[in-house]
């Protein structure tokens, strides 16, 4: 009989695979993080708790430079990208114009470009216009995979939005630079902050283009976490990848965050 | 309103010319640098044009400069291009039941399970990689959990292997593949399917012919996104992979790295560059033939 409605509920052991599907996901992320508090020297067998290891990457001077390079990159880098994004989404989102879906895909199209292509591309860029590779090379590099990212919370956000608040504020004899500062701009906040934690995280996590455009005293913590892979399984690095993994979860969870009460709050009235 | 087109373009021109300088900018400088031929000291000889690199694709000249067949890009690409097609096609099995069991739980259950796939979706690409080595290599967390339950087994030899490789792509991927299905699959009218049944149709035929059909926009942008990194993947065949399964992104990074000739890197980018934009076409007619039978049956 097929009578009984919603009767097409569940693919068979679906739930089983969804609860695999989790274990894949978070087991290795688990177990670098449980073996970061490992006593041992030896990188695999557990003996003892410890916050040992931590404790070196506080006092390891290169791993500190490559920290505050990573930063200086994410934040111009995340910053500029956030401009780039807000100052063409809020015109393409308003106005009917020819060549507006070109415009448009050319703030996706990064994510076409394999990052390996993009990453020796930059080099020969940066090259070409004889700048050498360092920390200005590294930041133009982000921005550009970063637009994307920054555009996609801001897009969303810019969808179903009220353009008639900003012609009652004219009306009202706001000026258009008033109008941006204290209508548009409130509305728009949650968006461009998601959109720059977004970029934020993206250029945080960055390897492959950091390793072709840093110079000797600019490289960020991927590439240096490479270069110690290179060498070798050992605590040390264990330490560092899951103070990454754990940086990245805590950024992630702020910008779930951010993103649902921007959606939540979609409507402004 | 009433801006007119000129003042629109004006007004967006700052962004587009950021873009073309910082992303298109790159693009061409490859382009450039393709044809171009390989300076003594390793550089690039800008003074002459030339498709050395392009030729270095397939052919290579010997001792006394006759051009013998040359396969490391074709065997790369060739290895490239089968794993990339098999990570996709596991990650969409994986994905499409995850997808649907997500998307008909309850709207909590729903926006955890959400979280919980976007906090690895972030996290380090080469910490996560890294990961994997800790669990593949010989006397690690995989060999200790087999050893507490067999303890004579042997050891698996997993890490630096294809296999290896594949298991760390998809580890690497496979988000990319669930939440666009989840999105295509939360906008889903379950009635469709229920009116299926209802109409005598099969369990499965509904999931072919109803379910499957109103997730293709989701499977497609999934496809899509896994494909391309994984064709350009660099770091999972780097950490995981045996110095013999190089893919693409390794040959390319070693042609300007170790390999010093950057003509020949500039091309094997451009020649995986055309194969995507290949497959995407394909895809794209692919699903337009689809939309229009549609529309026919319809």
């Amino acid at each position: 009989m097929s009578v009984s409605t919603n009767k097409w509920r569940r693919i068979t052991g679906a739930q089983w695979l969804t609860l695999v599907f989790f274990l894949f996901l978070y087991g290795p992320l688990i177990a670098l993080i449980g073996l970061s508090f490992n006593e041992n020297r030896s990188a695999t067998i557990w003996t003892g708790f410890s916050f040992d290891w931590y404790g070196r990457l506080l006092a390891n001077d290169d791993l500190l430079a490559a920290a505050r390079n990573s930063l200086i990159v994410a934040l111009s880098a995340a910053s500029l990208a956030t401009l780039i994004s807000l100052l063409a989404a809020v015109v393409i989102a308003r106005n009917r114009f020819p060549g507006r879906k070109a415009v448009d895909g050319l703030f996706s199209m990064p994510l076409l470009v394999p990052d390996i292509v993009f990453a020796i591309g930059a080099l020969l860029f940066v090259l070409t216009i004889g700048l050498s590779p360092g920390l200005l090379a590294l930041v133009m590099a982000h921005t550009a995979f970063c637009i994307p990212f920054a555009n996609l919370p801001i897009r969303a956000r810019l969808q179903g939005f009220d353009w008639a608040l900003l012609d009652a504020s004219a009306d009202l004899y706001a000026s258009r630079g008033r109008t941006m500062i204290r209508v548009l701009m409130p509305l728009m906040m949650p968006g461009i902050l998601a959109g720059f934690l977004l970029a934020f995280i993206v250029s945080l996590d960055d390897f492959i283009v950091s390793f072709f455009v840093s110079g000797p005293g600019s490289i960020t913590v991927p590439v240096y976490v490479f270069g110690l892979i290179r060498l070798g399984v050992t605590p040390e690095v264990n330490a560092i990848a899951s103070a990454i993994v754990m940086i990245s979860v805590v950024m992630t969870v702020l910008f779930f965050f951010v993103n649902s009460r921007s959606s939540r709050k979609g409507d402004p009235r | 309103m009433g801006r007119s087109t000129g003042k629109i373009y004006l007004s967006l021109a700052p962004s587009v010319a950021a873009i073309m300088i910082l992303f298109c900018g790159p693009l061409l400088a490859i382009v450039a640098a393709s044809f171009t031929r390989r300076a003594p000291n390793g550089g690039l000889d800008w003074s002459e044009f030339s498709v050395e690199g392009y030729v270095r694709l397939f052919a290579e000249p010997d001792l006394f400069g006759v051009l013998v067949p040359n396969y490391t890009f074709l065997s790369a690409f060739t290895r490239s291009l089968s794993l990339s097609l098999i990570t996709t096609a596991i990650c969409l099995l994986i994905a499409v039941p995850v997808a649907i069991y997500m998307s008909q739980s309850s709207h909590r259950i729903r926006n955890l399970l959400l979280l919980l796939i976007t906090i690895p979706f972030w996290a380090n690409l080469l910490a996560r990689n890294y990961a994997w080595i800790l669990i593949l290599r010989s006397d690690g967390i995989l060999d200790g959990i087999i050893r507490s339950v067999v303890p004579e087994a042997p050891q698996t030899g997993l890490l630096y292997t294809q296999y290896a490789v594949l298991i760390g792509l998809i580890y690497s991927f496979l988000p990319f593949m669930v939440l666009p299905i989840y999105a295509s699959a939360e906008r889903f009218d379950w009635r469709l399917a229920d009116a299926a049944l209802d109409l005598g149709a099969s369990r499965r035929r509904v999931f072919v012919t109803v379910i499957l059909p109103l997730l293709l926009p989701g499977i497609i942008a999934g496809s899509i996104l896994v494909f391309i990194p994984s064709m350009g993947s660099y770091i999972t065949p780097r950490l995981l992979g045996g110095g013999r399964d190089f893919l693409l992104g390794n040959l390319i990074a070693q042609q300007f790295g170790s390999a010093r000739n950057w003509a020949f890197g500039a091309s094997i980018a451009i020649a995986l560059m055309a194969s995507i934009l290949l497959a995407l076409a394909l895809v794209n007619r692919l699903s337009q033939n689809k939309s229009e039978r549609e529309v026919k049956v319809a």
